[in-house]
């Protein structure tokens, strides 16, 4: 994953391991806009390998796919916004995981466009629409939610989107 | 396996905070986890044009949605929730209507350390010279302000403000 460096300007290098155990080597310059990341090294825990146990491998790499791409010397405004809108189509449980990925690793950006992306799929929708969408099933027996419902009537009035889209 | 329903409650609300009002208040019927996250919801955003409704009249949903405000910030005030996001966005049709309602939800917040406040005024009539009336002393009230953001309102200067206040 990582590259030699061969640059003449002196880089440093980072090792993020995943939950699952898979190292990547990453530019510390590009790693610290994880702000946990960033204490971490300040607290001189750079020169070994920094476990990410809460991060999956396939999210890992997701999120340094993001950071690479927001490092400020390497990409335009415009490149940035296409990233972020092909980003966002990646499945619910991808954004899901790396939302909570970008909360851990304190990551604010990503963390906005994650939150911004399940917000999207939920706006206008009834309930039962987004209990698809997300998987979620209810936990409330049938007259516990009766009465949830009665707490907020004026929630449920007017065009509820029922679409899964 | 419902992936939401596992995320902190602090990312729910974060979430919640980017839904229409009506939107976020659905979520509470979703699940165990959604319900405890919209009750404690410290980002509250009410938004008038929500409740609108084709041919519905104007003081029929502005009444109701006065009531929805005024109970959820009642409930929040008796409850003790923290508060430190309020948006509202409000109709109004006269400068009678809502005059002192939204100062008694502002004392509420004001009590809760809020640090982002928005109140967006729009006028019923589209007449550009009426303005909301909201006090001075309402705003200096709210000492953890960071951020305040106002649209068509008139701040007045009241009793107790004393410009010579080197604080002020």
């Amino acid at each position: 994953m990582a590259e030699a460096s061969s640059s003449i300007t002196e880089k440093f290098f980072l090792t993020l391991k995943s939950s699952d155990g898979d190292e990547f080597v990453l530019e510390e310059s590009i790693a610290i806009q994880s702000i946990t990341i960033k204490n971490m090294v300040e607290d001189g825990c750079s020169s070994s390998v920094i476990p990410l146990s809460k991060v999956d491998t396939e999210t890992l790499i997701k999120v340094i796919e993001y950071m690479k791409m927001h490092s400020s010397t390497s990409s335009n405004e415009e490149e940035i916004e296409n990233f972020d809108k092909k980003f966002v189509s990646n499945s619910i449980n991808t954004i899901l995981n790396i939302l909570e990925a970008a909360n851990f690793l304190d990551i604010n950006n990503l963390l906005e466009l994650c939150a911004e992306a399940v917000a999207n799929r939920i706006k206008n929708k009834t309930p039962e629409a987004v209990r698809k969408i997300f998987n979620i099933t209810s936990d409330f027996t049938p007259e516990e939610e009766a009465e949830i419902r009665n707490e907020t009537p004026w929630a449920f009035e007017g065009n509820l989107d029922h679409s899964l889209d | 396996m419902d992936r939401t329903s596992e995320l902190p409650t602090q990312i729910l609300h974060n979430i919640l905070s980017r839904l229409p009002t009506k939107t976020a208040a659905r979520t509470s019927v979703l699940s165990k986890p959604w319900l405890k996250a919209c009750s404690t919801n410290s980002h509250l955003s009410f938004d008038e044009s929500d409740f609108k409704r084709r041919h519905g009249k104007f003081v029929d949903f502005h009444g109701q949605f006065l009531r929805i405000v005024d109970n959820t910030l009642e409930k929040y005030h008796h409850e003790k929730i923290p508060v430190s996001n309020f948006k509202l966005c409000i109709l109004f049709s006269d400068q009678t209507d809502c005059d002192g309602i939204v100062d008694k939800w502002f004392d509420i917040i004001a009590k809760k350390r809020v640090s982002q406040v928005s109140l967006l005024v729009k006028s019923i009539s589209g007449l550009f010279s009426e303005r909301y009336n909201l006090s001075a002393d309402t705003i200096f009230s709210m000492e953890s302000l960071q951020q305040l953001e106002l649209n068509q309102c008139k701040i007045l200067k009241l009793k107790s403000i004393l410009f010579e206040d080197s604080k002020i």
